[in-house]
Order: C-alpha cells, then sequence, then structure tokens
C-alpha cells in the first residue's frame, strides 16, 4: 500500500500539538494482542478503566520514527458485531462515544496461526471508515509450523496496509509503529474507502460464504499448510479435561497455586512488616512525643505498612496467572470448573478468584477481570469475601481454642467447618444474587481452548508490576484513609488516667528507683501499665464510645461492649480482633495460652463469664460469615464504580452473620450448653 | 500454494443423519448441518460462528459428552452441555471415533 512521503507526514505532525494520534487494537483473544502491545508501548503503559466502565484498557506511547503514537489496547473480542457487552464496548470506543477521543487508527490483529478466521474477523473491521493497518502477529510461530504470509500480497487484497510482527522476538514491531502512525496521520478518504470495502465481500454474506471467500485470500496470499494440532497437545488436554486426571491435576495446580499465595507471600510480607516497624520505631525515637508523632506513627506508617502488606500476594498470584493463562493451562481449568460452578449462577473462571480469595479477598476480588461477563464479574467479586481470608485464622485459632481445648479432632473439624461454611455461604448467595439483583441469561460456556506454549516470564513480570502498580494508584490510597481514620478513631479523645492507672505509675517508678530493683520485676509492672493505659484508652475513645452505642445491637449474640469494641475496631482488619482481645484482658503475653486462660476467665461487668461457649460459638460463626474488612469494601468500591455494590455486600454479609450467630448461640442454650 | 485443511469439507458427511455434537464419539470427525444453529440463542449462535463454528465446517471431537471440546480451523472450544446439545451434525462417512 502506498504511503506518504515523510516530509508530509512531518507538516501534518506540527499541526498535531495537543495530542499524539491515537491507535486503537483490535483483535481476537488468544491472539498475541497484548503481547504486541507490551512490545510496542514497554514501560510507557498504563492501565485505566475506560471512561464511564468498569472494563479496563492499558494505553501506552510508542515511540516511532516520526513522533509518538498513543495505544489503547482494547478488550479481546470474537467480533465487533456481537450483541456482547466486549464487542458493544468496541465499538463505541471506535466511535467515539466512550473515552475522551475516539482513534485515529485500528490496528487489526491476525493470528498467523489461525489466519481463516483471522481474516473474517477483519473483515468485519475494515469496513469501519476509519484508517487501519493490519498486524499479522505470532508469525515466528507460523513460520516454525511451516506456514507463511504474503504481506504486501495481503496489503493487495485487502486495501490496507499489513505489517508482519511478532510480540515475542520484537519483529516488526518498530515497522507496526512506524506504519501505524502513518496511517493515523494520512486519514481516510471516501475513495480509498470504497476501493477497500470493493474487496471485502459483502456486510450481509453469510458466513459459509465469508469462510470461503476467506480461504480464497488465503490461498492467494499464503504459503505452506498449518497442521492441526499434535498429538502431544491431543494427549495432554485428554489428560487434563479426564474426569479424574483431570480433577487430579486441576487440584494438583489450585493446590500450588494457593500454597504459593498463602506461603511463598509470607517472606516478603515478613520483610515488609519488619521494615515498617523499623520505620515506626525510628520515628517514634526521633520525634518529640506528641499528637504529631502518634498520627506519623500509627496513622501514616500504620497506614501505608496496612496497604503495602497485601502487594506480595497480589503480584505473586498475577505473575503465577499469567504464567498459568499464557502456558493454556487457565482456559482448561475455567472449563473444568465450570459445570460445578454454573449450578451457583457462577462462570468456570470464577473459580480461581475463589480460590484466592481464601488467602485474601483483594487479589480474588482484582483477578475478577478474568471473568467475561459484566454480571458473572459482579456476582463473583459480590460472594469472594465470604472466603475465609488468612485474616481470618488468628480469630479462627483462637475461637476454636477456647471451644474444643485439648480435643484436637473436634478442633481439626470446626476448622475445616468454618471454611466449608464459608465456601458454602458464599456459594449459595451467588445462587442467590444471580436470580434477584443479576438476574437474566448467564452467559453460556463456549470457550476457546489456547494452544499449550510456554510461558514468558518476560509478560509475567510485566502483568505483576502493572497490577501491583494499579492495586497501589487505586485501592491503597482508599485504604491509606481508612486506616488512618480507623486509627484517630480509636486514638481520641485522650483518656485522662484512672486512679488505679496513677497508682500503678507510682508503684512502677517507686520500684525503679530503688537501689536493687529487680529489672524483670520493673519491665513486668511497665508492661502491665501499659496494658491497663491501652485498656482505658481503648474503651474511652470514639471507637470506645461506638462499642458501647452499638452494644444493644450484639447483645443478642452474648457480646459485651468489650467484645463489641473488639468486633468494631476489627473492621479494619479481622486479625486486629485478637489485639484487641489482648488489650482487654490485660495480657501481653504472646503465649496463646495465657491468652486463652485470660479469655477463659474473663467476667462481664455483672460478674458472669464472658467466654461462654453458646457465645465462643456465635463469635466464630460471626466471623466466618461477617465483611469485617474495610479495604475489601474500598477495592469492591473500587472495582464496582459505585458505592451500592460494597454497601449491599456490606449490609449481607453481617446480615448473616448475625442471624447465624444468633441461630448457633440459642441453638447451644437450648442445648444446656 | 496453500492446503486448505479443515473447513467446507462436508461431502463425505451429505448421507449421514442428523446428532447432536454431544452423541459423537472422541476424535470423530463431522460436518455442522445447515439448519442445525437455529434452535440456539442469537447471541450464542452469533458468538460460535465468531469462534469458527459455522454452518457446513468441519470439526473434530476432542472431548466427548456434555460439556465437550471440539476442533475447528486448528481451533479448540469448550461448549457446555446446553449449547453441545443443540448443535446438530453429520458425522462424516469413514471417520471413525478414537
Amino acid at each position: 500500500m502506498a504511503v506518504q512521503p515523510p516530509d508530509e507526514i512531518e507538516a501534518r505532525r506540527a499541526y498535531s500539538t495537543e495530542r499524539p494520534p491515537r491507535a486503537a487494537l483490535l483483535g481476537q483473544p488468544n491472539t498475541g494482542k497484548t503481547t504486541l502491545f507490551n512490545r510496542l508501548c514497554g514501560s510507557r503503559a498504563r492501565t485505566a478503566n475506560i471512561p464511564g466502565t468498569t472494563v479496563e484498557s492499558r494505553v501506552g506511547v510508542a515511540a516511532t520514527t516520526h513522533g509518538a503514537l498513543e495505544i489503547m489496547d482494547l478488550p479481546g473480542i470474537y467480533g465487533l458485531s456481537l450483541e456482547v457487552p466486549e464487542s458493544k464496548l468496541c465499538r463505541d470506543c471506535l466511535d467515539g462515544r466512550i473515552g475522551d477521543v475516539a482513534p485515529d487508527v485500528a490496528v487489526i490483529i491476525a493470528d498467523a496461526t489461525n489466519f481463516s478466521r483471522s481474516l473474517r474477523f477483519a473483515s468485519h473491521a475494515l469496513r469501519r471508515k476509519m484508517p487501519c493497518v493490519i498486524a499479522i502477529t505470532l508469525a515466528d510461530d507460523a513460520r516454525r509450523k511451516g506456514f507463511s504470509v504474503n504481506a504486501a500480497a495481503l496489503a493487495e487484497c485487502l486495501g490496507c496496509a499489513v505489517v508482519i510482527t511478532s510480540g515475542r522476538t520484537g519483529e516488526g514491531v518498530d515497522e507496526l509503529a512506524d506504519t501505524t502512525l502513518r496511517a493515523a496521520l494520512h486519514g481516510i478518504s471516501l475513495e480509498s474507502f470504497e476501493q477497500r470495502l470493493h474487496h471485502l465481500p459483502a456486510s450481509n454474506v453469510s458466513e459459509t460464504d465469508l469462510a470461503k471467500w476467506a480461504n480464497d485470500v488465503l490461498v492467494e496470499v499464503a504459503s505452506g499448510r498449518l497442521a492441526s494440532a499434535s498429538k502431544v497437545s491431543d494427549r495432554v488436554d485428554r489428560a487434563l479435561t479426564h474426569p479424574v486426571s483431570g480433577l487430579a491435576a486441576f487440584i494438583l495446580v489450585m493446590s500450588l497455586l494457593f500454597a504459593s499465595i498463602f506461603w511463598l507471600a509470607e517472606f516478603p510480607m515478613n520483610w515488609l512488616d519488619f521494615i515498617f516497624g523499623t520505620a515506626g520505631d525510628w520515628v517514634r525515637a526521633v520525634m518529640p512525643a506528641g499528637p504529631l508523632r502518634d498520627l506519623c506513627v500509627d496513622g501514616i506508617i500504620g497506614g501505608v505498612a496496612g496497604t503495602v502488606v497485601f502487594l506480595p500476594q497480589i503480584c505473586l498470584l498475577f505473575f503465577l496467572l499469567s504464567l498459568l493463562e499464557d502456558s493454556g493451562y487457565l482456559a482448561r481449568a475455567a472449563f473444568a470448573a465450570d459445570k460445578f460452578l454454573r449450578r451457583f449462577g457462577l462462570p468456570g473462571q470464577a473459580f480461581v478468584p475463589l480460590l484466592s480469595s481464601h488467602a485474601c479477598a483483594l487479589p480474588g476480588i482484582m483477578s475478577t477481570r478474568l471473568i467475561p461477563d459484566p454480571k458473572d464479574r459482579l456476582a463473583t467479586i459480590l460472594v469472594a469475601p465470604f472466603m475465609s481470608c488468612t485474616a481470618r485464622l488468628p480469630v479462627y485459632v483462637l475461637l476454636i481454642s477456647l471451644l474444643f481445648a485439648g480435643r484436637p479432632w473436634l478442633a481439626g473439624l470446626a476448622f475445616v467447618g468454618c471454611y466449608a461454611t464459608g465456601a458454602i455461604a458464599g456459594l449459595l448467595s451467588a445462587y442467590l444474587v444471580r436470580r434477584t439483583l443479576l438476574r437474566g441469561p448467564a452467559r453460556p460456556m463456549l470457550l476457546e481452548l489456547p494452544p499449550y506454549r510456554k510461558p514468558s516470564v518476560r509478560i509475567a513480570l510485566w502483568v505483576m508490576y502493572d497490577r501491583g502498580v494499579l492495586f497501589i494508584k487505586n485501592a491503597g490510597t482508599m485504604i491509606l484513609a481508612i486506616c488512618v481514620v480507623m486509627w484517630w478513631l480509636s486514638a481520641y479523645p485522650k483518656v485522662a488516667p484512672s486512679p488505679e492507672l496513677l497508682q500503678m505509675r507510682a508503684q512502677t517508678s517507686e520500684v525503679a528507683q530503688k537501689a536493687n530493683a529487680n529489672p524483670e520485676q520493673v519491665q513486668a509492672l511497665e508492661s502491665a501499665m501499659n496494658l491497663q493505659e491501652s485498656r482505658e484508652q481503648q474503651l474511652g475513645s470514639m471507637a470506645g464510645t461506638l462499642g458501647v452505642i452499638a452494644e444493644p445491637l450484639f447483645r443478642p449474640l452474648g457480646f459485651d461492649h468489650q467484645l463489641t469494641v473488639a468486633v468494631l475496631t476489627s473492621f479494619l482488619a479481622r486479625e486486629v480482633f485478637v489485639s484487641t482481645l489482648m488489650i482487654i484482658s490485660l495480657t501481653d503475653s504472646n503465649d496463646e495460652a495465657s491468652l486463652l486462660d485470660r479469655l477463659t476467665t474473663n467476667r462481664r461487668a455483672d460478674g458472669t463469664l464472658l467466654f461462654t461457649i453458646p457465645t465462643a460459638a456465635s463469635l466464630l460463626v460471626f466471623f466466618t460469615l461477617a465483611m469485617q474488612c474495610l479495604p475489601t469494601l474500598a477495592l469492591v468500591r473500587r472495582e464496582t464504580q459505585s458505592w451500592k455494590w460494597p454497601l449491599l455486600q456490606f449490609v449481607w454479609m453481617s446480615g448473616l452473620a448475625w442471624g447465624m450467630a444468633w441461630i448457633v448461640r440459642q441453638a447451644l442454650l437450648t442445648g444446656g450448653f | 500454494m496453500v492446503v486448505i485443511s479443515s473447513t467446507l469439507t462436508g461431502d463425505g458427511a451429505a448421507q449421514s443423519k442428523r446428532i447432536p455434537l454431544t452423541q459423537l464419539a472422541r476424535g470423530q470427525r463431522a460436518v455442522i448441518d445447515s439448519e442445525s444453529l437455529t434452535t440456539l440463542a442469537e447471541a450464542d449462535r452469533c458468538l460460535l460462528r465468531a469462534m469458527g463454528i459455522h454452518e457446513s465446517c468441519e470439526l473434530k471431537v476432542c472431548k466427548a459428552g456434555a460439556p465437550c471440546i471440539v476442533e475447528v480451523e486448528r481451533t479448540r472450544v469448550g461448549l457446555c452441555g446446553s449449547v453441545a446439545s443443540k448443535v446438530f451434525v453429520k458425522p462424516c462417512d469413514g471417520c471413525p471415533a478414537a
């Protein structure tokens, strides 16, 4: 295809000072589109939601010989005219109905390893009156298998520029960027558009005739033959989709994925914990005591630590998911899980988010972007926090130890029961929500199973980096703000020391000043004094006042105002519940037995035991089902672009948790416990 | 010169009787019946066609039953039972099941 000389392009380029020309990458899933985008834009790319939608797209800038070219990676679609949300979104984007400006040129991706189907897709896209460039991807892969395309002949056939590329090797990437910029600046005249239409089949042609047209073009421009998938692929597929070996492989891969985010992420999480702890100690030592120091140490550093601590799990999950997706296995896993999850109105792709949520709901919710259908995705987001995350573990351990002390088998069963209760509640909630709020025909599973390929670590690292930055930018800021507010509620107003505390201070000071003071005794007294101070501050703060106000709401579950404070403060993060109980119970020992001893003897204001079996059981059920995680709510708000869904999620989960906890308590009380 | 290996080669299937896709055995080849996709919902039919499963195309069954996996033009597609049972095909003569 003829292109304009460089000087004319430069002249046009000079007028375009406001923004670089924009290209939209348009193609089918599994055609190497995103790999090509990463090659074109490198680090100059960011992921953002398409304005006004919850669908994300990557936008980046490619450097060309004649200047910058902005590139937008649209969602992968099977056809532009399909009545599915992704296709509608691509149409709206190309027409400029959404987004700040319509793209100046469309880069249509044609997979060399599936060329006939790509030509049929291109024939629809080329009917739009806009400059188009065809990028033939996976050319190296096709050549290895003995198939190649003549770019010049294809350009002649279709009436638009054609560039042969490979996102993996970088072949033709610079040429594609230059050609696309030229096409964008050149524009398209009515005459050249009509010429292009002349090359294409009629718009109302049947699929059979369209396939014939594609095969005619293929015969004209391609050489060689692509055989059907290899026998090795056949055997692997047979094994991975077999009812027994497929299930075993599925369980093995998902267990490894889960184990990685559960245990492997613990190391960097501990390092981060150490780094922020050290930073907090240093600031505490350097700054003079006062509200500003408290804000810096407990509010800001504590808040940043509370946000960043999720990063290792998120990065690791997306790194592994990218490898699995690239290898072709993820689609097989979704296929294997679909039949079971469909019964609850969820798609097969929901399995990965639900499994990841057992480590932490945050990466789980972020990974729902694998799910193409918006309703399926929303339903998965809504039920993901029901899965028992790692933050629930300390609470489970403590309460199960209280309930089944000295009975390890029952304790083990209770532990499994907590996980099962969360999963069952999640699946039943999904069933309910898909038949009420998200009613409508479920999209049946029609899933392309891409060929097995060696996954690219480089792409996985890019995905990991991109997701990490996205989390920090989008959800991190909101989580930090929430952490600071929760700290403020727990730290203010400052409570005047009680006579009991003043007496403890005087006693400690007296002992410390003695010449023959025992350092261990002094340390024990200081520790007891600090705990008493924390307890008074906790109960006298705004959070403590809220606990007193909210107590009537939790009284039917057996909670007194101290437990209510612990429940409210654990809203920031569930694991805070245990540390709050330690403060309330006046023990600073990390020894679980010591805390348990304290708790079993802890009494209410009226002298009755606080942790009876019915109360401990109702608390356990409450924590298994309740949405006790503000960062998750903040992320759901970001992902759904609405407060409606996180509020609904909070009300439903808290209501269900309260109801089930009440039923369990009443049943145990009736049973004479 | 290119050799077309998969589509539009349904001559051998012309005389076979129509059966649902779910009844084919693994490794068996078949041609999609020209009227078979009409029983599907419009959205599903369009998506299948866009994925390469259209009238008169030849496919190979990689996993039989419901759900099933078929191969069309080097693309493998997994179909849930509700869709696969409504896709009628004519088995190719001389293409026994594996």
